[in-house]
């Protein structure tokens, strides 16, 4: 199928393009890569007057270190994203996410931004920003807002993200050394839209004790959910037994919307490899 | 054995539908043999979406029900799978075997020499050692297997029409060699990509003796072709059309070698042909071109044997006495994940015998792409309803088709025993990699899990399913 017809908008500059947005909040949409948006126009389930395309627009793809932040442009594509040395040596979660996005040619269009943005509650970004513990910066008419990632996601394609905003970077804070990343996934199909995911940090201190340990999830819930319980294994050694119960707490906190059953299951394995690869290779950096 | 099927036929009665489910009952015993089987059907129909048929026609349900149960046996028994096949298989010597549909039977066919030269070539034996070490390791390494035996070449026109078949199974060809010798085949069997047209003009070529590339195929054009009733399907092209295309060549070849023999002052018999000429075998610089010859035919008629009609143009019907019955031996080795319930292919082997190989090239991809699909029916690829029927599986993501990842790397094997019914000794092979192979997944797959005690029996086994029958054993 084709789209319904709409209008299309390439400005050069973020001014420009709020401006574009202010317009007409309601009735515009955002193309960032397109890979979600597209499709979706293509079946009619969405029904534009506007299209702002951030193609063009200058600044976007910016991938940039301010001290112990790095500071990421929201039309950065996900390709770059997998494969930038800058990012793999600061903030090793991010290829590991990349690597279950769909197929090369999606991640080659994707944005870090269009898919936050989109707010899939199987997308592995959302679930990675979220275990970093990122600021998302929101452009308006108005001017500049900062967002924790934590509070950006507000359930199934929906967010904090005002109408007549722009989201047009995310600043990551980088761990400090003997941080371990991992991210788990398990999808039907590789590439396919996941199951279950499971993203985790966990930094060790001198003596081997966890000294901070994060846990999100994806495809299990509404948006990526924050695993609380990662902290209990801060200040002991991240043995299989404590990882374990920690999985199994994340997973009994859980209420997949399908699969119920089998999800669940997934998440708690996952949340356990994840942990458990993440120790390990904070262990090898320490 | 006793058998009984129910049949969802969706919203509708009609051949496509009803049809596979008296198939699968007809082929519910296999290729083994079994005195005594009684089989009822009962077709059910409800409010889904109507049902049609599927490559393999009603075969692999029955390849299923019946290669499971032997798994279950060999299970109860205590025996290796393989040597409850070996005492099960039909032999030569009881063919042919008629099974619980007459005119149906198991012929000519080696079982036993075929299942062995798999087993040679899957390294069966090194398998299970190979999987005794893995479960040592606390690994899910699994080995199925199953036989099947197509239903090829449709094939005996009257007992069809007898069994309710409102169309007629045989085939016809028109050959024609123009006043220039070019070749011409018509035929009314279509192209469906599978390749049919360069195997008849692979046909044509050897049987009149020209170079494939010199053969021109009409095919889809209803006032130059020859009218088929039944079509492309069945696996009858390569078997019963080409059949008729070679029944057509050789009366063909029988009045070239006549004209020629005369222009060479030789006898026919002394002739051969090939590349477009036809010269003296024992003196090959006496010789004609098939051009010079098809001149003959058609303006210089003082060059033809006396009394000789001119031209070269023949009409062929053929109608097989039986269908064919190639058959084959899957293995599968697959390792389970037997906490996310993934299954991932370690090996598959597939060693068939669908008689004369016409095209090798057409032949493995007729497998390889069948294997496909049945990798979609043993491990995604289902239909899903919700409790009021409306169809779940509505688009790409819901139905989840097999992909190139996810399709194991097919080794492939052939044994050849020529057709005695299909002229060119040709069985056909086109349902064939679909029949055994998500029967010998779903095989592999409860070896792969037995420790737990796991018994599959339903299809797709998606994730979701394994993981629910390791829970379920637990």
């Amino acid at each position: 199928m084709k789209p319904a017809p709409f209008d299309y908008a390439a400005p050069t500059t973020v001014e420009e393009a709020v401006a574009l947005l202010a317009r007409a909040p309601a009735e515009t949409r955002v193309l960032a890569g397109g890979q979600s948006l597209m499709p979706r126009l293509n079946l009619r389930e969405l029904r534009p007057a506007q299209l702002v395309d951030l193609g063009r627009v200058a600044g976007l793809d910016a991938i940039e270190r301010d001290g112990e932040r790095l500071r990421i442009g929201a039309m950065v594509r996900l390709r770059t994203l997998g494969r930038d040395a800058t990012i793999a040596a600061a903030l090793p979660l991010l290829p590991a996410a990349v690597a279950h996005v769909a197929h090369a040619a999606v991640r080659s269009r994707g944005t870090l931004g269009g898919s936050l943005a989109h707010a899939d509650p199987a997308a592995e970004l959302p679930a990675a920003v979220v275990t970093l513990d990122a600021v998302v910066v929101l452009r308006g008419a108005e001017g500049e807002r900062r967002v924790p990632a934590a509070q950006l996601f507000r359930g199934p394609f929906a967010t904090a993200i005002r109408s007549g905003e722009l989201l047009v970077a995310v600043e990551l804070p980088i761990p400090p050394e003997g941080t371990g990343a991992a991210f788990e996934e398990v999808a039907r199909i590789p590439g396919g839209p996941a199951q279950a995911g499971a993203a985790a940090l966990v930094r060790l201190g001198g003596d081997g004790r966890v000294a901070a340990a994060r846990l999100t999830l994806s495809a299990v819930g509404p948006g990526p959910v924050a695993v609380e319980a990662a902290g209990e294994l801060v200040g002991a050694a991240p043995d299989a037994e404590r990882i374990a119960r920690v999985a199994e707490r994340a997973g009994a906190a859980l209420d997949p919307p399908q699969d119920p059953t089998y999800r669940r299951t997934l998440a708690v394995l996952l949340a356990a490899r994840a942990l458990t690869a993440a120790a390990e290779r904070a262990r090898r950096t320490a | 054995m006793v058998v009984h099927l129910d049949g969802d036929l969706g919203a509708t009665l009609h051949t496509e539908s009803f049809g596979p489910l008296w198939m699968t009952s007809t082929l519910v015993t296999g290729v083994y043999t079994v005195p005594n089987a009684r089989v009822s059907y009962r077709a059910v129909l409800t409010n889904r979406t109507p049902v049609g048929a599927y490559r393999g026609w009603g075969a692999p349900e029955a390849n299923f029900v019946n290669e499971r149960l032997l798994e279950r046996v060999a299970r109860e028994l205590g025996k290796d799978p393989v040597e409850v096949r070996r005492a099960s298989l039909v032999t030569p010597e009881q063919m042919p075997y008629e099974r619980l549909t007459q005119g149906m039977p198991l012929h000519n066919g080696r079982y036993h020499d075929l299942l062995e030269q798999t087993l040679a070539e899957a390294d069966y034996a090194g398998w299970r050692e190979r999987q005794a070490a893995a479960r040592a390791e606390g690994r899910h390494v699994g080995i199925g297997m199953s036989i099947y035996a197509e239903t090829s070449g449709m094939g005996a026109s009257r007992a069809l029409n007898w069994a309710g078949l409102k169309d007629g199974t045989y085939d016809v060809s028109r050959v024609r060699i123009d006043a220039g010798g070019g070749v011409t085949a018509f035929t009314g069997i279509c192209e469906m990509g599978q390749g049919f047209t360069s195997a008849l003009a692979q046909v044509v070529a050897d049987g009149v003796g020209v170079n494939p590339e010199h053969v021109r195929v009409v095919v889809g054009d209803t006032q130059s072709c020859p009218y088929t009733a039944f079509g492309t399907a069945a696996s009858r092209a390569a078997s019963v059309a080409c059949g008729s295309a070679t029944l057509a060549c050789a009366k063909l070849r029988a009045k070239i070698e006549a004209i020629a023999a005369h222009m060479l002052e030789a006898e026919p018999e002394q002739l051969a042909l090939g590349g477009g000429e036809i010269w003296v075998a024992a003196e090959p610089e006496r010789r004609v071109t098939l051009e010079h010859v098809a001149h003959a035919a058609y303006r210089r008629l003082i060059d033809l044997p006396d009394e000789m009609e001119p031209v070269l143009d023949e009409t062929a019907i053929f109608d097989p006495a039986l269908m064919e019955s190639p058959y084959g031996v899957n293995v599968a080795v697959v390792e389970v994940d037997a906490e996310t319930g993934e299954v991932a292919f370690l090996d598959y082997v597939l060693v068939h015998d669908c008689g004369v190989v016409l095209n090798p090239a057409i032949v493995e991809g007729q497998i390889v792409g069948a294997v496909a699909q049945g990798v979609g029916m043993a491990l995604c690829e289902e239909a899903r309803y919700d409790a009021d029927a409306r169809p779940l599986s509505v688009t790409f993501e819901d139905y989840q088709l097999p992909t190139a990842d996810r399709v194991p790397r097919l080794r492939l094997g052939h044994d050849v025993t020529p057709s005695e019914i299909m002229p060119g000794g040709v069985k056909g092979v086109g349902e064939a990699g679909t029949i055994g192979s998500p029967s010998a997944i779903a095989n592999a797959i409860e070896d792969a899990l037995l420790p737990l005690g796991v018994t599959v029996a339903e299809l797709p086994l998606t994730p979701a399913r394994v993981r629910g029958l390791v829970e379920g054993a637990r």
